[in-house]
């Protein structure tokens, strides 16, 4: 907030895209939709943040099945291509403690992972329609993708106002629902956003389904955000 | 978080264990970092080797325990066995080694809004938990 002059009202404008997003979810834990106020108004947890920015924690299940493409050829399924890959393990957890240069309203690992998967895939930033993010609290819905590049340091105060992260925006992040709405099992959130990037390309994700998208990033971590890895994902 | 809560070693401990050298330094007032007497790398918080040049011949160097609050929050739902509100700060060590998380001291709930000032300068202290275990804090000038 003290770097990019975000405040809790933007913040809340994230919680709000997630749970609509939510909105008629066959599997996400909240669906009913909230306002800005609602997050404003509820319980505080640490400022700034409060209840409604952060994220359900409950139990869940999900899979994802890794084939090869002979195999994948074989069955009777749309394959979604697994065509970029990064990884990048920061030494300084959560906040950048091993330094006083590093600002902590950014993970240098998101950056780093996702030019890696970019690279890999052959593909730029552009090129990239669906992003689900692995953000555990409404601040991190602005932290991340402006790692990424979608948008510059400060830039998804707009991108929020605006609706570019919206289902129908430029990049649509976190269509069902993300952490906040969808739910938060942690170690299986990784899988679940998988599996969402694949219906989103295979066409099926019904009332957040974004047009076209052949195309998708899944954000996912290990640590606290200072461990990032990030695929990319495409349909034939 | 970790820093709020640190394993609790005792003050009699006799073994020289870089983390047990930190925690008996801080029960004197001292604020210790560490020096590599190999290639002269100084880091903080204490560790078993130097994370330049991997040497384990680490010597103590004191810090000023001064810094910089770089952020702050007022935590209303803590961590188990913290009694809530606390503020909780987040400094800039003034030698440009490292920051440090820390409770803030006598600075209590709403206070908070009115006394802290990103910037500002602070410096780490010693206090003891409620058991008696050595913890480390920040208080303002």
């Amino acid at each position: 907030m003290h770097e990019t002059g975000a405040t809790e009202r933007d913040f809340a404008l994230a919680a709000v895209r997630d749970r609509r997003n939510a909105v008629g979810s066959s599997h996400a834990a909240l669906t009913r939709p909230i306002t800005v106020d609602d997050v404003l108004g509820s319980p505080p947890l640490c400022t700034p943040l409060k209840l409604l920015d952060a994220p359900v924690s409950l139990d869940g299940a999900a899979a994802v099945v890794l084939v090869s493409e002979r195999v994948a050829r074989t069955l009777d399924v749309r394959p979604v291509w697994l065509t970029g890959l990064g990884e990048y393990h920061d030494d300084s957890s959560f906040v950048p403690t091993d330094g006083t240069d590093k600002p902590i309203a950014g993970f240098v690992s998101t950056t780093r992972a996702t030019a890696e998967a970019l690279e890999q895939a052959g593909i730029g930033l552009d090129d990239v329609d669906v992003a689900e993010i692995y953000a555990p609290f409404s601040s991190h819905e602005l932290i991340i993708p402006e790692d990424m590049g979608f948008f510059g340091r400060g830039g998804m105060v707009e991108a929020l106002a605006t609706g570019a992260t919206e289902i129908a925006g430029r990049i649509p992040i976190n269509t069902d629902g993300g952490l906040l709405a969808r739910g938060h099992p942690w170690a299986v959130t990784p899988f679940y956003e998988t599996i969402t990037i694949v219906r989103q390309i295979r066409g099926v994700m019904g009332a957040s389904q974004v047009e076209g998208a052949r195309t998708g990033l899944v954000h996912t971590e290990a640590g606290m955000l200072n461990d990032a890895l990030v695929l990319i994902l495409q349909g034939d | 978080m970790v820093a709020a809560t640190p394993p609790a070693p005792s003050a009699e401990a006799t073994s020289a264990s870089p983390a047990e050298a930190f925690w008996r330094g801080l029960a004197r007032g001292e604020l210790l970092a560490q020096i590599c007497r190999s290639c002269r790398q100084r880091c903080f918080p204490a560790r078993s080797r130097c994370p330049d040049c991997l040497s384990a011949d680490l010597d103590e160097v004191p810090l000023s325990g001064r810094g910089d609050l770089h952020s702050w929050t007022l935590v209303r739902r803590g961590g188990r066995e913290m009694e809530t509100p606390y503020v909780l700060g987040l400094i800039d060590l003034a030698e440009g080694l490292g920051r440090l998380v820390a409770p803030i001291a006598g600075v209590e709930g709403a206070a908070a809004e009115v006394l802290l000032r990103i910037g500002m300068p602070v410096r780490v202290g010693c206090r003891r938990d409620a058991a008696g275990a050595v913890r480390y804090c920040l208080r303002l000038d």
